[in-house]
C-alpha cells in the first residue's frame, strides 16, 4: 500500500525515495506528528499528485521530501543519492539542479524583474543561463511581453506562470508543487496543469504537487492519499469523478475517527 | 483604535524598540544640555558663566532638535513602511485613513510618552555630569549648583513630543492615503518615487550650506567664533541636503560601482545592486546617520585642528571663548556622533531584521546562507561608499572655508588620521549592524523565516 508509483520499474531507478520518513513538529509543548514512517518511491517521469484533508501532512511530505526541512527520523534519495540535512550550504548545493520548488505563495524576489527571477536559481548556481531553454519557458507560460515587469505588477495567474517557469528553466529532475492552483481561477489553473504535463511528457521531469481539486489530481497518472501524516490509499489513471469520491470517503472516515477519539 | 495600537506595540517589540531607544537618547541628549541654561540662569551665577553655559545650551540643542526629529522620522518612516502591508489589509478590511493615522499616533504616543519620561533622570545625571566636566575645567566657577528646571523639561519632553507627533503625523498620513492596491504593491516592490518636495528641499540645504560656506572666508573671515560656527552651520546643511536626496545618490553609486563590483561579486553583486535600484528610498535610511556622522565628526574635528594650528603659528590669540569653543567642540561631536551612531545601528538592524522573509525566499530557490551574507556585503559596500563620500562632502564644506579663512589654504595641513578614524567607525558599525542583523536571521530555517515574517 505504501509503496506506490513503482509500476513495475526497478527500484535503483526511483528518481525519488522515501524510506520510512516522519516528522514530529514541536519541541516544546505538546509534539505534533505531521508524518508517520512515509514511505514512498516515484519514477523517473511520472506526474504524482498528493491529496488529503487540510493538516494531513501534505505541505510537510513536500517540505521533507524536497530538503526544505529536515525529516524527524527516516531517510530520502534523490535519483539514488541520499539528501545529507546537516549544513544547508551542502543541502542547497544538493538541491540545485535536482529539485525544484513551486509555492502556494509563489515567493518570487519583489525586486526583480520576471527574467530576473526566472535565471536566479541558474546564476546562483553558478551556470550559464540556457538562453534557448529560457526562450521556450517563457513562450509556453506566456510571459514573453512580461519579462522586464516586477512581481508587483502581474495578476496572481501571471506570479505562479513565473514561479513554474523558474522552477522549469534550471531543469531539475523533480518538481514538487505545493498547490499550485490554489489562487488562480479555473482557467488560468488548466494552463498550469499543462506545463506540468508538457514538463513529463516532453521533458521527462517528475512531478509531484499537492492539490485539493480532484480535476487537478486527474491530470497525474497517480494520486496519493494522505490521511494524519499516512498515504492510506492510491488511484492509478485517476478521473475527476472517483477522486471526488474517495475524497468524501476519506472525509467521513477521518471526520468519525475524530469523534470516536473524542468520546 | 487605541487598543488596536497597543496590542500593534506587543506584537512589534523589534521596530518599536528602535523608536523608543532613538526618542530616549534624543531626549536625553536634550535634557542634559538645556539644564545647561537652568544651571546659567539662576541666581548667584557669574554673567561669564552664564554666557558659557547657554551657549553651549543653544548650540546643542540647536543641533540635538534637528538630528533629533532627523532620527525620529527616519525610525518612524521605516517602520511604517515595513508595515505597509498590515496597513493595506486593515484598509481592505474597512479602516478608514483617519483610523489608521490615529492608530500610528497612537503607537508612537505611547513609545514616544515612555522613552521621554525614563529619559529624565538620565537627563538629568547627564547634565549634571556636563556641569562637573566644566567646572574642574575651571571653565565655570566652583561651587556652581546644577539645577534641573523648566528648560530642561520643556525641551527634553516639549521637542520629543513635538517631533514625534509631526513625524507620526505626516507618516500615518502618507500610509493611510495611498490607495489598499497601491499600498500592496509598492509594499512588495519596496518602490518609492522621490517626491518634488522632498528633492527642493535637498536642493535648498545644498545652497545654504554654500552660501554659509562661501560667507566663511570673506566676509566672516577673522569673526571668531562666529566664523567657526557658521562653517560648522556649513557642514550641517550640505548634510542635510545630501541625506535628504541619498536615494538619487545610492541610485547614481549603484549604477556606477555596480559594473565593478559585478565583476568579481558574481551573483550576490548582482541580486545587491538589483535590490538597490528596486529600493534605493528604504535603503537610503541609513545613509542619514552615516552622512551627518562624517560630516559632523571629521568636519568639527578638523575644524578644531585648523584652530589649534593658527593659535600655535601666532595667528591667531586664544581667548577663554576659545577654549569654552574646544570643549563644546568635543562635547557636540561626541554627543551627536554617538547618537548618530545609534541611530546608524538602529536603522540597519531594523531594516535587515525586516528582510527575514525575502532572505528566506531566496534561500528556497537555492541561495546558500553564504551568498545571503555576500548579497549584504555587497549592498553594505555600496551604502558605506556613498555615504562616506557624501558625508566627506559635508564635511569639506566646512573644512575648506574654514581653512581658507584661517590660513588661506584650502586643504589644513593636518594629516589624515581623524580621517581615517571616523571612515573606520562608519565602516565597521554599517557592517557589523547589517551582516550580524542577517546572520541571525539565517539561524532559521528558510521555512521558519518565511512563516514567522508575515
Ligand atoms: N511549523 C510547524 N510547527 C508545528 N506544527 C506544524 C508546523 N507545520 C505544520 N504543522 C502541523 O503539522 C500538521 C500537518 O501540516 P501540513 O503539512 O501543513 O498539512 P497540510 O499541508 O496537509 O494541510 C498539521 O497538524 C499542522 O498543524
Ligand atoms: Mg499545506
Amino acid at each position: 500500500m505504501n509503496r506506490a508509483g513503482a509500476h513495475g520499474r526497478p527500484v535503483a531507478g526511483d528518481v525519488l525515495r522515501l524510506a520510512s520518513v516522519s516528522k514530529v513538529y514541536g519541541t516544546t509543548g505538546v509534539p505534533v506528528t505531521a508524518l508517520k514512517s512515509v514511505n514512498l518511491s516515484l519514477a523517473p517521469g511520472t506526474f504524482t499528485a498528493i491529496m488529503g484533508p487540510s493538516g494531513s501532512g501534505k505541505s510537510t511530505l513536500l517540505h521533507c521530501a524536497s530538503g526544505l526541512d529536515q525529516p524527524s527520523s527516516g531517510e530520502v534519495y534523490i535519483a539514488g543519492q541520499q539528501m545529507t540535512f546537516g549544513n544547508e550550504t551542502e543541502l542547497t548545493r544538493f538541491r540545485r539542479g535536482r529539485i525544484g520548488f513551486v509555492f502556494q505563495q509563489f515567493n518570487l524576489l519583489p525586486s526583480l524583474t520576471v527574467r530576473q527571477n526566472i535565471t536566479l536559481p541558474s546564476r546562483l548556481e553558478g551556470k550559464r543561463v540556457d538562453r534557448q531553454r529560457l526562450e521556450a519557458v517563457v513562450e509556453r507560460v506566456d510571459l514573453l511581453h512580461r519579462l522586464d515587469h516586477h512581481p508587483a505588477q502581474l495578476s496572481g495567474g501571471e506570479q505562479q506562470r513565473v514561479a513554474i517557469a523558474r522552477a522549469l528553466v534550471s531543469n531539475p529532475k523533480i518538481i514538487f508543487a505545493d498547490e499550485p492552483t490554489g489562487a488562480l481561477d479555473t482557467h488560468r489553473a488548466a494552463e498550469v496543469l499543462d506545463l506540468f504535463d508538457q514538463a513529463v511528457r516532453e521533458f521527462g521531469q517528475t512531478v509531484i504537487m499537492v492539490t485539493h481539486d480532484p480535476i487537478a489530481a486527474s491530470h497525474a497518472d497517480l494520486v496519493l492519499f494522505l490521511v494524519d501524516g499516512q498515504i492510506v490509499d492510491e488511484m492509478a489513471r485517476p478521473n475527476p469523478a472517483t477522486v471526488a469520491e474517495e475524497m468524501a470517503r476519506l472525509g467521513e472516515e477521518v471526520a468519525r475517527r475524530h469523534a470516536r477519539s473524542e468520546s | 483604535m487605541f487598543r488596536l495600537a497597543l496590542s500593534s506595540l506587543r506584537l512589534r517589540k523589534g521596530s518599536f524598540a528602535a523608536t523608543f531607544l532613538n526618542v530616549f537618547l534624543g531626549a536625553t541628549i536634550l535634557m542634559a544640555f538645556s539644564s545647561l541654561f537652568d544651571t546659567g540662569t539662576a541666581d548667584g551665577v557669574s554673567a561669564q558663566d552664564k554666557k558659557t553655559l547657554t551657549t553651549m545650551c543653544y548650540v546643542v540643542d540647536g543641533w540635538g532638535v534637528l538630528i533629533v526629529a532627523f532620527g525620529i522620522a527616519a525610525t518612524l518612516n521605516l517602520t511604517v513602511r515595513q508595515r505597509s502591508n498590515e496597513i493595506a489589509l486593515l484598509k481592505s478590511a474597512g479602516a478608514v485613513p483617519g483610523q489608521i493615522t490615529r492608530m500610528i499616533i497612537g503607537e508612537t504616543a505611547v513609545v514616544t510618552l515612555l522613552a521621554a519620561v525614563l529619559a529624565v533622570p538620565v537627563g538629568y545625571l547627564a547634565g549634571n555630569a556636563v556641569v562637573e566636566t566644566l567646572v574642574s575645567n575651571h571653565q565655570v566657577a566652583k561651587g556652581t549648583d546644577y539645577e534641573f528646571g523648566l528648560m530642561a523639561l520643556s525641551m527634553g519632553l516639549g521637542v520629543t513630543f513635538l517631533a514625534a507627533a509631526i513625524a507620526a503625523y505626516v507618516t500615518g498620513r502618507r500610509a493611510s492615503t495611498v490607495s489598499t492596491r497601491e499600498a500592496l504593491v509598492t509594499s512588495a516592490a519596496g518602490t518609492t518615487k522621490m517626491t518634488k518636495k522632498r528633492i527642493g528641499f535637498g536642493i535648498f540645504f545644498l545652497l545654504l550650506g554654500t552660501d554659509a560656506g562661501v560667507l566663511v572666508p570673506t566676509v566672516l573671515k577673522d569673526r571668531g567664533y562666529l566664523t567657526m560656527s557658521i562653517a560648522g552651520e556649513a557642514c550641517i546643511h550640505v548634510s542635510i541636503g545630501l541625506a535628504l536626496l541619498s536615494p538619487i545618490l545610492l541610485r547614481i553609486a549603484s549604477a556606477l560601482v555596480g559594473g565593478v563590483v559585478r565583476g568579481f561579486g558574481g551573483t550576490p553583486a548582482y541580486l545587491a545592486q538589483a535590490n538597490i535600484r528596486q529600493r534605493s528610498g528604504r535603503m537610503a535610511g541609513v545613509l542619514m546617520p552615516i552622512i551627518l556622522f562624517v560630516g559632523m565628526a571629521a568636519g568639527s574635528l578638523y575644524m578644531q585642528v585648523i584652530q589649534n594650528d593658527a593659535v600655535s603659528s601666532g595667528r591667531l590669540v586664544r581667548s577663554q571663548d576659545d577654549k569654552n569653543v574646544e570643549t563644546l567642540n568635543f562635547v557636540i561631536v561626541s554627543t551627536i556622533a554617538v547618537f548618530a551612531a545609534i541611530v546608524l545601528i538602529n536603522l540597519a538592524v531594523t531594516a535587515t531584521v525586516y528582510r527575514r522573509r525575502e532572505f528566506g525566499q531566496q534561500r528556497l530557490i537555492g541561495s546558500t546562507p553564504g551568498q545571503v551574507v555576500r548579497t549584504v556585503t555587497f549592498e553594505s559596500v555600496i551604502t558605506v561608499v556613498t555615504g562616506l563620500v557624501a558625508g566627506t562632502v559635508a564635511a569639506l564644506a566646512s573644512i575648506i572655508p574654514f581653512s581658507l579663512a584661517l590660513s588661506d589654504e584650502a586643504i589644513p595641513d593636518a594629516g589624515p588620521q581623524i580621517y581615517l578614524v571616523v571612515v573606520a567607525i562608519v565602516v565597521v558599525l554599517t557592517f557589523a549592524a547589517n551582516i550580524g542583523a542577517t546572520r541571525k536571521t539565517l539561524r532559521e530555517r528558510p521555512l521558519e523565516a518565511l512563516a514567522a515574517a508575515i
